[in-house]
């Protein structure tokens, strides 16, 4: 069989896999062998089953995701979450959208100290989700505000997805962390410029408060202060250059369950759970690691991302035009894909093409992650629309679907924006570097 | 097959908090390491040297706790179009394939650890063997084996729970 024989059957024979119910990753293992084993021996390709995982598991990079995940954990049973939202609900709730504006401030500072978005999601649907209710808050608006609120993590630092995507694309952690600082500001602003205009033009979806006294104020910002503390130690740590992504990780995990045990909030029960919780997540990323790795060698051998790059070259569109439909062809994928699934699959054949185009692969890695946020509440997956409907199913899921259209448009158009503006993602780190 | 199923749960459940808290233990120590280093410019070599291979351990220890719960990412296209008995045929083969594949895995690692053994390798600073430290993985993999066997046995017999997969994101 020729190499692009290999390439194509390897390709066909994955999806075939997928859609026999094999786990993702372990299809990737089966094709990456076998397709390997056909190109070279057996017992070469038979290897590839202990040296790729002895790297992926015993990668001090990767460490750090059960650590954030653990960090999660911990923030959960601290009550972290009701302090920040408070905190944010005290300065701004006297605004009309003003609790809305909390949860999405509320959402960013705790996704910096929480390990995912469906966990910053479920919190929030317990915390602020009441509170706006009680407030007369349209219940669409409020579950969408809190989906949007929660999908923002993909992209605050230290985000899951980052390392991830740095880990398959060899890329450096702490770039893309810097990198995403402008993208995160700029989609954080585009979300309450949303709740601004949706507010705007029906001021009946949420009414405004009345205003705390400063005692309260103060009273709240002093209770919110440790979250404040955790998220101040890992941003100057990691920022300042004086923490590794690993040991950044470490003092997370550790200051934070500190800060339970001084709380007395962490019980033997909820360590367990939150530990189990925390197994079941880094293992299945464990796992699509592994297979990406595997898969990996046989995605090189077969010169899939050649062939592919050979065939853009004779299409007749300009690199702008490539990235567009590339970023299609994510958000189709998405509808039957987890996005964070489809990204570590595809980044073997997308990365070299994007290199080729004379793109910075640190730009790529914003421009994924912002693809993953927004598959994250776009239907028919958006997984933390599902989130809130299954904790409060008296909110259907066609009014969070509605209600999330406002942040959908912000998000597509900071994704068009840094399309269009690569220096936006670029420029921190190129300042940073000198 | 109640008694095996608390047996293999034991043994996951065992496992991820075991792994977890050894890796939480690791991080102490980095942050001491970290510490040390900026205050008293005496680093814990230990961390360095060995924080690898602790790693490796404690991510194999999150593994049975996955494919016992089925927490992988799976794209299940048959559920609603063919019956039930076909679904069972095909999460049957499904886990069957993970089955080959973790017993690969853990043969692999077995003579993974005993290459390493043989070629003496020991860490930098310390001269501390690292094949040990294989071979922990190596029967981690095992455990993850028993567990996946489980798994085949009732996807076999139909008494499969269901639950749907945490998100990565």
């Amino acid at each position: 069989m020729t190499v692009t024989g290999i390439g194509i059957a390897g390709i066909v024979a994955l999806f075939a896999l997928v859609a026999l119910h094999i786990p993702l990753a372990f299809a990737m293992i089966v094709v990456g062998i076998v397709a390997f084993a056909l190109q070279t021996e057996w017992a070469s390709a038979l290897t590839f089953l202990a040296t790729e995982p002895s790297q992926v598991l015993g990668s001090m990079d990767l460490a750090a995701v059960p650590l954030f995940l653990m960090m999660g954990a911990f923030v959960n049973v601290s009550g972290f979450s009701r302090d920040l939202y408070a905190a944010a609900a005290a300065l701004l709730g006297h605004r009309r959208g003003g609790l809305s504006y909390a949860t999405i401030g509320g959402s960013a500072a705790f996704g910096a100290i929480c390990g995912s978005s469906p966990a910053t999601v479920a919190t929030f649907t317990q915390v602020a989700l009441p509170e706006m209710l009680k407030r007369n808050y349209a219940p669409g608006f409020s579950g969408a505000t809190i989906a949007a609120g929660g999908a923002l993590k993909a992209l605050i630092p230290p985000s899951l997805s980052m390392i991830l995507y740095c880990v398959v694309a060899r890329t450096y952690i702490f770039d893309v962390f810097v990198a995403a600082v402008i993208p995160a500001l700029i989609t954080i602003a585009a979300n309450l410029a949303a709740i601004a205009v949706v507010v705007r033009l029906n001021p009946a979806i949420a009414p405004v408060s009345p205003r705390v006294s400063r005692k309260e104020k103060l009273a709240a910002l002093w209770r919110a202060a440790p979250a404040a503390l955790l998220i101040a130690i890992i941003f100057a740590g990691l920022y300042s250059g004086v923490f590794t992504v690993n040991e950044a990780a470490s003092v997370a995990a550790v200051v934070s369950f500190v800060f339970a045990l001084i709380r007395r909030t962490i019980t033997p029960g909820n360590l367990v759970s939150g530990l189990h919780q925390t197994a079941l997540i880094a293992g299945m990323i464990y796992f699509v690691l592994i297979g990406s790795s595997i898969f990996t060698y046989f995605i090189s051998l077969a010169k899939v991302p050649e062939q592919r790059i050979a065939f853009l070259g004779g299409v007749n569109l300009p690199p702008t035009g490539i990235i567009v439909l590339m970023l299609a062809a994510y958000l189709v994928l998405g509808a039957v894909f987890d996005e964070l699934a489809a990204m570590i699959v595809t980044l073997p054949f997308a990365l070299p093409i994007i290199v080729y185009f004379g793109y910075d692969p640190v730009w790529w890695a914003i421009i994924n992650v912002i693809i993953v946020e927004l598959g994250l509440v776009i239907p028919p997956i958006g997984l933390v629309i599902l989130i809130i409907n299954a904790m409060r199913p008296d909110i259907p899921l066609g009014t969070l679907y509605r209600g999330i259209v406002p942040f959908v448009v912000a998000d597509l158009a900071v994704l068009a924006l840094l399309t269009a503006f690569p220096s936006l993602a670029l420029w921190l780190p190129a300042i940073l570097r000198g | 097959m109640r008694a095996a199923r608390t047996i293999v749960t034991g043994l996951a459940n065992i496992s991820a908090v075991a792994g977890l808290s050894l890796l939480l233990i690791l991080a102490v120590f980095t942050l001491l390491d970290g510490l040390l280093r900026a205050i008293a410019n005496t680093p814990i070599d230990l961390v360095r040297e060995i924080g690898d291979m602790i790693a490796a351990i404690c991510g194999a220890c999150c593994l049975p706790i996955v494919l016992l719960h089925r927490n992988n990412i799976v794209l299940r296209l048959f559920d609603r179009i063919l019956p039930p008995s076909g679904v069972r045929g095909i999460d049957t083969l499904a886990a069957l394939v993970v089955e080959i594949v973790m017993i690969g895995m853990a043969w692999q690692f077995g003579l993974f650890g005993m290459k390493t053994m043989r070629a003496g390798d020991v860490t930098w600073l310390l001269n501390w063997p690292k094949a040990p430290f294989w071979f922990v993985v190596d029967g981690i993999l095992w455990v993850a084996v028993a567990v996946q066997t489980f798994v085949l046995i009732e996807e076999m017999l139909g008494v499969r729970e269901r639950r749907e997969p945490e998100s990565v994101a």
